[in-house]
């Protein structure tokens, strides 16, 4: 199948790829400390934001990612770097490991329950919106 | 020189996880390469706060590589996606694998 702008995708792990890789969590880690020192003193709440944003993103960005005419940077630079980047999981450990058992808990499962439908929104409108099979 | 620290951080940790999931989740039926990276920047981060003090070393270490070797955006994704397969039981199972490896893995991190 052509790809679009013509040309073969390089391998996945190409230079090229590997760049676009770190690139993207680069500005991803970057966007996320941003953040955090923004709104200081609430690092359990900004990166609970952080994390239920970027999964929207990333589900809508999946949804597009299925589709054939996907060009071959976007799921390195945008979806491995910069989405995978600006969500993190380590520190949602470390503050739940803090709160102790009953805070962390709830920490986590904050987390599971917003983040994971957040993810299935942004994939329900990115699919909805354009249908696989349906082109641009 | 911070942010700078972040940002190359940052690009280490979303390749060493990129190089993970390449090698251990493509075409396979658990994301196992996501699973490692998980768990290995939870203990890392365990490590890097109980052992280097605060300041620029901390926050390349911490926000920058464990940050971005870690992902949450991937995980939400890839139990949605678990549940539109029908295999509802291993989103479940990718779930609460995370989570209990991850902590475990942060626990030991620290008390190393």
């Amino acid at each position: 199948m052509p790809r679009p702008g013509g040309g073969r995708a390089p391998s996945a792990l190409s230079p090229v790829v590997l760049g676009l890789v770190a690139l993207g969590g680069g500005i991803g880690a970057v966007l996320r400390h941003a953040l955090t020192l923004a709104v200081a003193g609430h690092s359990v709440a900004v990166i609970l934001v952080i994390n239920i944003v970027g999964s929207g993103v990333l589900g809508g960005l999946s949804a597009r990612l299925a589709r054939p005419d996907a060009p071959f940077w976007l799921r390195p630079v945008f979806g491995v770097g910069l989405l995978g980047g600006f969500t993190t999981f380590s520190s949602v450990m470390a503050d739940a490991a803090a709160a102790g058992p009953a805070g962390g808990a709830v920490q986590i499962l904050v987390q599971v329950v917003t983040c994971v439908p957040a993810a299935a929104l942004g994939h329900g409108l990115v699919a909805r919106g354009k249908p696989v099979g349906e082109g641009r | 020189m911070t942010m700078l620290g972040v940002f190359l951080g940052g690009a280490l940790g979303a390749t060493l996880r990129y190089l993970l999931e390449t090698l251990f989740s493509a075409g396979r039926t658990f994301a196992w390469g996501m699973l490692a990276a998980n768990a290995l920047g939870s203990m890392a981060l365990g490590l890097v706060l109980a052992n280097v003090p605060p300041g620029p070393l901390q926050v390349f270490l911490g926000a920058g590589f464990c940050g971005a070797l870690t992902t949450f955006s991937s995980y939400s994704v890839a139990t949605v996606e678990f549940w539109r397969e029908g295999r509802c039981g291993m989103a479940g199972v990718h779930i609460v694998v995370h989570l209990a490896l991850g902590l475990a893995a942060f626990s030991l991190g620290v008390s190393v």
